[in-house]
C-alpha cells in the first residue's frame, strides 16, 4: 500500500513493526525481502514517484573537500532513489576484499565473502543481471576473443556486468503496493530518531513533509536505508540524547567517507594492431558487460597501493561530454553559471552523439547503441586509459552538519573527501601495471599522465558512489555498526546501504548493497522471531 | 624535455607495429635500420639521451642484443624487450613507458643523426 504522507493527521503516531527510513535499493530490497513475513513494515521515503524539485533540493549540501559532483547531482530523492539514475554496472566483491589488508587501514569486513554468496546470488536477479559468472575468460569466449595472457600478479582482465539497469521503484513498486503488510509512506521525511534516556533503544522517529503535517513512527525495530550521505546526516541531527549525534559515542558517524576517484585518460596507449586481443568496447557491444582490468586479488598487490579499475576508452570523449551537461544542468538549476562555461558546451556539442545515444538508452530502456553504430564502435588503434581507484578509509575525509538549513528546517551535509597518499601511489601503479603488460604482450605502448605534484587534477571527479560513513567493524571504536549491521550499542537500529561497508574495493557497490540487505532482512526477522 | 604530441604517437605507433618486424641486422650495421622512422626515433632518442646521457650506451646495447641464445636478431630483440617489460625495465620518457632497450636504440639513431 502507499500512503502520502501528507494526508496523515498531524501528531499522530503510527505503530509498525519495521520502520525502514529510504526508498532505494537497500530500502527496497529489505521491504521486498519481508513482504511474505506477516511483519508490518513501514517505509518511508522522502520523494514521491517522480521527480520533484522542491524535494531534491533537500540533497543540496555543502561541497568544502576535493572536486566531486555536488550532493544534488549525485543522488535523487523519490521512490526508487538513486537508483533512478544508476548506470547498471554491477560486480560482487573480490574474496580478499573482505580480509584484512596490510595496505589498507582498519580493513577487514566482520563477514566473509562466502557468508554473502547466496545473499549475491539472489542480488544478482533482483538487479536483472545475466548469469553469477564475473570471470573475464567466460565473457570473452562467449564473444569470441579470447584473452591474452596477462599475469593476474600485476593485471588481468574483468568484466563488470550491466543491469538494464533496474530502476527498482519502477521494476518493484508492484510488490509491495500488494503486500498487505508493507506500508510505504511517499514524502515522508525522516528528521529526527528518538531514543529511551539511555540511548540504548531506538522508540521512534519524528516524521515531517514539505508543508504538511508531521508525525511519529513507533517500531520495534529501525534501518536507515537513506544512502551513504543521509545515514550519517540523519544520526548526527538526531541529538536529543546524544548531544554528538545518536550511535556517535566514539565520534565515527560520518567519518571514513569514500568514493572511487576516477581520472578521465589517465593513461593513453598505442596498440600495435589495429585490432588488439583485449575486451574492449567492442566486447561490450556484443555482450552485456563493461570489460576493464584491475588486480582481482588483494593479496598481489604492492605495499603501499589498493584496488584499482583500468578502463580502455576507445570513445573516452563520452564522459566529458555527458558530465559536462550535469554540470551545466546542476549549476542552471540553482540560478548560477558553471565555471569554465564555453569549454563545457564546447564538450557537449562534440560529444553530441553520445549524449544522444545516453539518452536513447535511458528512454528506450534499452542497452543497444544507435546513434554509435557503425565505425564508431570499431577498436581503435589508439585509446585513452581511465583509472578509477579503490578509496582506503580516511578519517578526515568525513560527512559532518553544515550550518546551512534545508526548506524543513534541518541542517544540510558539509562534505569534506580527502584522499591519502595510498592514491597516489595506486593511480600510478595502475597505470604502470597496464605499461607493463601491454608491453610485455606485445600488444602496445602506454603513456601516463603524471599527477600534479601536489593537490589531484582538476577534473578530478568521484563516481558517485558514498561509502563508509557508518562503517562496520567488530570494534565500536572504528565503526558505528556491527556485523549485524546493528548500531553499536542501540538494541533496534540497523543500518543498509554502502554506509557500512567498512572498505571501498574497487567495484561498484550496487550489487553488494542489496547483497547486504537481503543479509540483513535475514537478521531483522530472526530478531523479530 | 618535451616532444610533441603528435611526434610521440608517430614514434610509439611506429615502434609498437614495426620493432617486432625488424629486419635481421648486427647493431653494428646501423641502429637506424631497427626502426621505422627514424625521424620519430630520433624523437625519442634524444629524450633519452637527456634524460640518461650517452655513455657507455653502444657497449650496452651490443651487450644486451649480443646476450643469450644465437637466434635472428628479430627475435632477439623481440625477446629483450619481452624482459625488459617482464623485470619492469622501463624507461618513462614524456610519459611513455617504454622498453630499455627499445629507448636505447632510439637513443644511438638519434645520437647518428646528431652527428654523435
Amino acid at each position: 500500500m502507499f500512503v502520502d504522507a501528507r494526508t496523515v493527521a498531524s501528531g499522530a503516531i503510527i505503530q509498525t513493526g519495521i520502520c525502514i527510513v529510504g526508498g532505494g535499493a537497500a530500502g527496497i530490497t529489505l521491504a521486498r525481502a519481508l513482504r511474505d513475513s506477516r511483519i508490518p513494515v513501514a517505509l518511508l521515503e522522502s520523494g514521491g514517484l517522480e521527480f520533484d524539485s522542491a524535494t531534491q533540493e533537500l540533497e543540496t549540501g555543502q561541497m568544502i573537500g576535493l572536486r566531486n559532483y555536488p550532493t544534488d547531482v549525485s543522488r535523487l530523492r523519490y521512490f526508487g532513489g538513486t537508483t533512478n539514475h544508476w548506470s547498471g554496472t554491477s560486480r560482487p566483491f573480490e574474496a580478499s576484499d573482505f580480509e584484512q589488508q596490510p595496505s589498507i587501514p582498519l580493513s577487514g569486513w566482520p563477514l566473509r565473502r562466502d557468508a554473502l554468496l547466496p545473499y549475491y546470488r539472489q542480488a544478482q536477479d533482483i538487479c536483472q543481471l545475466g548469469p553469477f559468472d564475473y570471470d573475464a575468460a567466460f565473457w570473452m569466449h562467449k564473444a569470441g576473443r579470447p584473452p591474452a595472457a596477462f599475469d593476474p600478479a600485476r593485471l588481468q582482465p574483468t568484466v563488470f556486468q550491466i543491469s538494464p539497469p533496474t530502476r527498482f521503484g519502477e521494476v518493484y513498486r508492484e510488490d509491495l503496493k500488494s503486500a498487505d503488510n508493507v506500508t510505504v509512506y511517499l514524502n515522508a521525511n525522516a528528521v529526527d530518531v528518538q531514543a529511551n534516556a539511555t540511548a540504548s533503544t531506538v522508540e521512534r522517529i519524528k516524521v515531517a513533509t514539505l508543508g504538511g503535517p508531521s508525525f511519529t513512527i513507533s517500531a520495534r525495530l529501525f534501518v536507515l536505508a537513506a544512502g551513504g550521505l543521509e545515514n550519517p546526516r540523519i544520526l548526527l541531527l538526531s541529538r536529543g540524547v546524544q548531544p554528538a549525534g545518536l550511535g556517535n559515542t566514539y565520534d565515527i558517524v560520518g567519518r571514513y567517507f569514500m568514493d572511487h576517484p576516477y581520472f578521465l585518460g589517465g593513461g593513453f596507449v598505442v596498440f600495435s594492431e589495429p585490432d588488439p586481443p583485449l575486451p574492449l568496447m567492442i566486447l561490450g557491444m556484443k555482450e552485456p558487460v563493461v570489460p576493464a582490468f584491475a588486480t582481482l586479488a588483494a593479496t598481489a598487490r604492492p605495499e603501499g597501493t589498493a584496488g584499482f579499475q583500468v578502463l580502455v576508452q576507445g570513445i573516452g570523449r563520452i564522459i566529458t561530454g555527458v558530465d559536462s551537461l550535469k554540470t551545466v544542468a546542476s549549476s542552471f538549476a540553482h540560478l548560477s553559471t558553471p565555471d569554465n562555461l564555453w569549454e563545457h558546451i564546447g564538450n557537449i556539442i562534440r560529444d553530441r552523439d553520445a549524449i544522444a545515444d545516453n539518452a536513447y538508452r535511458t528512454i528506450a530502456r534499452t542497452r543497444s547503441s544507435w546513434f554509435l553504430s557503425g565505425d564508431k564502435v570499431t577498436v581503435p588503434h589508439a585509446a585513452s586509459l581511465d583509472v578509477l581507484l579503490e578509496q582506503v578509509p580516511n578519517p578526515d575525509s568525513r560527512v559532518t552538519l553544515s550550518g546551512m538549513k534545508d526548506a524543513l528546517g534541518q541542517q544540510r551535509l558539509a562534505l569534506n573527501w580527502q584522499f591519502t597518499d595510498v592514491e597516489r601511489r595506486t593511480y600510478r601503479h595502475a597505470l604502470e601495471m597496464a605499461a607493463l603488460e601491454f608491453g610485455r604482450l606485445g600488444l602496445g605502448r602506454v603513456k601516463i599522465k603524471p599527477l600534479p605534484e601536489r593537490g589531484w587534477p582538476d577534473d578530478l571527479l568521484g563516481a558517485n558512489h558514498h561509502i563508509g560513513t557508518t562503517r562496520m567493524s567488530d570494534d565500536p571504536k572504528t565503526g558505528v555498526v556491527d556485523g549485524n549491521c546493528r548500531v553499536h550499542g542501540i538494541s533496534n537500529l540497523y543500518m543498509a546501504g554502502s554506509s557500512v561497508f567498512p572498505t571501498s574495493t574497487f567495484a561498484n557497490p550496487t550489487l553488494t548493497i542489496v547483497a547486504m540487505s537481503l543479509r540483513l532482512a535475514d537478521e531483522l526477522r530472526r530478531q523479530i522471531a | 624535455m618535451t616532444t610533441g604530441r603528435r611526434a610521440c604517437l608517430r614514434v610509439l605507433a611506429g615502434l609498437a607495429i614495426a620493432l617486432p618486424r625488424i629486419v635481421a641486422a648486427r647493431p653494428a650495421v646501423g641502429f637506424a635500420t631497427l626502426v621505422p622512422d627514424s625521424e620519430s626515433a630520433v624523437v625519442i632518442g634524444r629524450a633519452y639521451l637527456a634524460a640518461y646521457g650517452s655513455s657507455d650506451l653502444w657497449r650496452q646495447v651490443s651487450a644486451v642484443l649480443d646476450a643469450g641464445p644465437e637466434q635472428a636478431m628479430p627475435q632477439r630483440f623481440h625477446n629483450c624487450v619481452v624482459r625488459d617489460f617482464a623485470q619492469g625495465d622501463v624507461v618513462t620518457l614524456d610519459g611513455w613507458v617504454l622498453s630499455r632497450v627499445e629507448a636505447q636504440i632510439c637513443a644511438l639513431v638519434a645520437l647518428a643523426a646528431d652527428g654523435g
